[in-house]
């Protein structure tokens, strides 16, 4: 009687079944998959090497400026920093290639920090930021006048570690802080130079231009050598750089806001 | 007795009307035939696969579309003459995700950016007739949450039998694509432009489509 009971309910299942499936009724489905990778574009334009040739006393005096020697221009998908590191074997003076003599009280020890950078547009993304620079915008300190540390480029043997907070960057700085309508303050939003429309008579967020500079001054010791909170890093003790063929490296480093 | 077999009705009411997420609802009236046990049929001739990969800057900024990736083909059938009637729509299945109005997530590949959303994706629905509403225009699902529907061909209040082809008085009622292709035959295309503000990774959704009786 049970077993009748089931096959009677499994029957009527079946046919109520039919009932419903018997109006017009289909569906199909795609499934969309989207995947974004990450994409950070720097387009450099710059001569492979940029020399500085100090063979004229004025010189030493007026240093040697290399306007705009450098374009940067950034593409990128997510919220990203950029920052200039130079760096050597060691990480703190340039490398000697060759010396021109042996003069007495020199030193081949020139701070990488000699080297002065200047960039358009200014950092526009730096709210946390707690270094006396915060970038690299200061127009450069007539020659004459020591001003040590507010243009140098920051240095290290490690530039792929993203300086601190208390660095220059070019564009953004250390932290990835948002403000209260979710956009970065920290890092500057995703976005590509094709397509950023600057404000009138300025570049836009994701084109810059880099100027250089070096002033060894007489005697050579590079008043404008210094660290970020304007510590001089110029050479002392009544030493000066000794001539000859130094070599640094300037690496531009592109990443993602961190 | 009676009360035993209404309960019935009301368990099985239930159970089949899971095999269909919302909002393709049963139909209420049997005026066409069947797409399953019956002759009517509703083919979908492409890939159950759409795949979107950005991978260079142009894609972020120019977007990337998909032309014809789905196509959708229709014959109906009719039980009773003259009185077949049908709507095709499409809606949007995040999976359930939390809040509705993204994608759901498969992977993240960094931190920075905001999860997409549902109404990023653009549809495109055309044939040769141009019978769906806002044919070969593109779409997104403006409200922009799970189960956001799509028109394709919406429930009208009379029907438009075979070879009418006409874009104002779409083409709702008993056919085939064998014998009026441009009618009962649509083409979707997609495209994604998603431009800057969204977090690196690999995203789903499922786009339903729902082919019904209407009375």
């Amino acid at each position: 009687m049970r077993m009748r009971k089931v096959i009677g309910l499994l029957v009527g299942m079946f046919l109520l079944s039919g009932v419903t499936f018997g109006q017009l009724i289909d569906e199909k489905n795609v499934t969309v998959t989207m995947e974004l990778q990450p994409v950070l574009q720097l387009n450099m334009t710059t001569p492979d090497q940029i020399e500085f040739v100090f063979d004229d006393i004025k010189d030493y005096y007026g240093g040697i400026i290399k306007y705009a020697a450098t374009i940067l221009k950034v593409s990128s998908s997510v919220t990203w920093d950029l920052y200039a590191v130079g760096t050597s074997t060691n990480g703190q003076y340039w490398d000697q290639q060759v010396a021109y003599g042996s003069g007495a009280n020199s030193t081949n020890q020139i701070p990488l920090s000699a080297l002065e950078l200047r960039q358009y547009e200014p950092n526009q993304y730096a709210q946390d930021a707690t270094g006396a620079q915060v970038d690299y915008s200061n127009a450069f300190a007539p020659a004459n006048v020591a001003s040590p540390g507010i243009n140098s480029i920051y240095y290290s043997a490690a530039p792929y570690t993203a300086p601190g907070a208390d660095q220059k960057y070019i564009q953004g700085t250390k932290g990835t802080a948002i403000d209260a309508l979710g956009n970065p303050v920290d890092g500057a939003p995703g976005g590509s130079y094709l397509i950023s429309v600057p404000p009138a008579g300025s570049f836009s967020d994701y084109y810059f231009t880099i100027d250089y500079r070096i002033v060894p001054s007489l005697p050579a010791i590079f008043p404008n050598a210094g660290l970020n909170d304007g510590t001089s890093e110029a050479i002392t003790g009544g030493l000066y750089a000794q001539p000859g063929v130094y070599t640094m490296n300037v690496k531009y480093i592109l990443l993602e806001d961190q | 007795m009676l009360m035993k077999k209404n309960l019935l009705f009301i368990l099985l009411g239930v159970l089949f009307g899971y095999l269909y997420p919302q909002p393709c609802t049963n139909p209420v009236t049997t005026n066409c035939s069947d797409a399953v046990a019956g002759t009517s049929r509703f083919y979908m001739s492409t890939p159950g696969n759409v795949d979107f990969v950005f991978t260079e800057m142009r894609q972020y900024i120019n977007g990337i579309t998909l032309s014809g990736a789905t196509q959708l083909r229709l014959k109906i059938d009719e039980n009773n003459g003259g009185n077949c009637k049908w709507r095709l729509m499409m809606y949007v299945d995040n999976n359930n995700t939390l809040p509705p109005n993204q994608w759901e997530t498969i992977n993240t590949y960094g931190n920075s950016g905001n999860i997409p959303e549902l109404d990023l994706i653009q549809v495109k629905v055309y044939n040769g007739c141009g019978t769906p509403l806002n044919s070969g225009v593109y779409q997104v699902f403006a409200g922009n949450t799970q189960y956001d529907i799509i028109d394709i061909i919406p429930e009208l209040p009379n029907i438009n039998p075979a070879g009418t082809c006409d874009p104002n008085n779409p083409t709702n009622g008993a056919g085939s694509y064998l014998t009026y292709y441009n009618e009962y035959n649509f083409t979707i295309d997609y495209r994604i432009i998603p431009g800057f503000r969204h977090r690196p990774g690999a995203y789903q959704i499922k786009i339903w489509f729902c082919l019904k009786e209407v009375p």
